[in-house]
């Protein structure tokens, strides 16, 4: 699934480990998520969402209509 | 590209190390292997002086040393700010796991030893063969505490994949096998290889990518 997390995360001036604390996870799982490697949970999903005021479907995409619908 | 993101990914190419020191930390644990395999094939064609406990004690400290040595990368990085903290579910399952697979070691070498010399029979016999396998036991029990215990969830999923690429492996590896012995067409192999064999499974899987997005 592709995100926008790389690009939110650069825009509030973020590192991958201060989005990591910030969402309680470890560095490892931001790259992952940041990368494409791992979708995240639904609950992560929501916690990803609230921390960036948007709602899930504008950070992910499961490419039948994510964010990129949601933006019209 | 955007400048904030740029800015971000420089400030995470810092915490690199450099081929100079990832070079100095392979040699390193090189040596430390190497000095390990070196320390047991003397041990072992020398009679065993000082008994199995010696043995045991050379197993124990440079097993310690590797791990040391595995954990500098993460210990500079630390004191630069930028290094892991080991999670409190790794540190737990480090409690639990070096304890046992020590205590297995020296029970092994006991056991092995007092089989030899004193040729236990009936309920001896027992406990001296069950002696080993009980802390592995304990070891096996901290390995399927860990994805239990861990809280983030990518990690968790990267843990029970590799568990259960390895499960797989070690299945198949022994089904192919016991059939391959039954035909008497391969030497026989014990039972008791089948924990290592999921174990060096397990190790390689950690390193594969599995994978755990659709």
């Amino acid at each position: 699934m592709k995100n926008d997390l790389r690009v939110l995360r650069a825009q509030k001036g973020w590192s991958q480990g201060d989005l990591a604390d910030a969402l309680g996870v470890s560095r490892q799982s931001v790259n992952a998520l940041e990368t494409g490697k791992y979708d995240p949970s639904l609950p992560l999903a929501f916690r990803i969402a609230r921390l960036f005021g948007k709602r899930v479907d504008e950070i992910f995409d499961d490419e039948l209509g994510g964010f990129s619908k949601a933006a019209e | 590209m955007q400048p904030a993101e740029l800015t971000v990914e420089n400030a995470e190419m810092s915490t690199s190390l450099g081929a100079g020191f990832w070079t100095g930390w392979a040699a390193g644990m090189a040596a430390t292997l190497g000095a390990f395999a070196g320390a047991i094939y003397l041990f072992m064609h020398s009679g065993s002086p000082g008994g199995p406990m010696v043995g045991g004690v050379i197993v124990v400290a440079f097993t310690l040393a590797l791990i040391a040595i595995a954990n500098i990368p993460n210990m500079i990085r630390r004191k630069r700010g930028f290094g892991e903290r080991i999670r409190a579910p790794y540190r737990r399952y480090t409690m639990r796991f070096l304890p046992a697979m020590f205590a297995y070691v020296f029970l092994l070498m006991a056991a092995v030893s007092y089989a030899n010399s004193a040729e236990p029979t009936g309920s001896v016999a027992w406990a001296v063969a069950i002696a080993p396998a009980i802390p592995l036991i304990f070891a096996i029990r901290a390995i399927f505490l860990l994805p239990r215990e861990e809280d983030d969830e990518y990690q968790r999923d990267r843990i029970n994949r590799a568990y259960a690429w390895a499960t797989g492996a070690t299945l198949m590896v022994c089904t192919t096998v016991g059939f391959l012995d039954m035909f008497g067409v391969v030497p026989h192999l014990e039972l008791w290889v089948m924990f290592p064999m999921w174990a060096i499974f397990m190790g390689v899987a950690r390193c594969l990518p599995l994978g755990g997005a659709r």
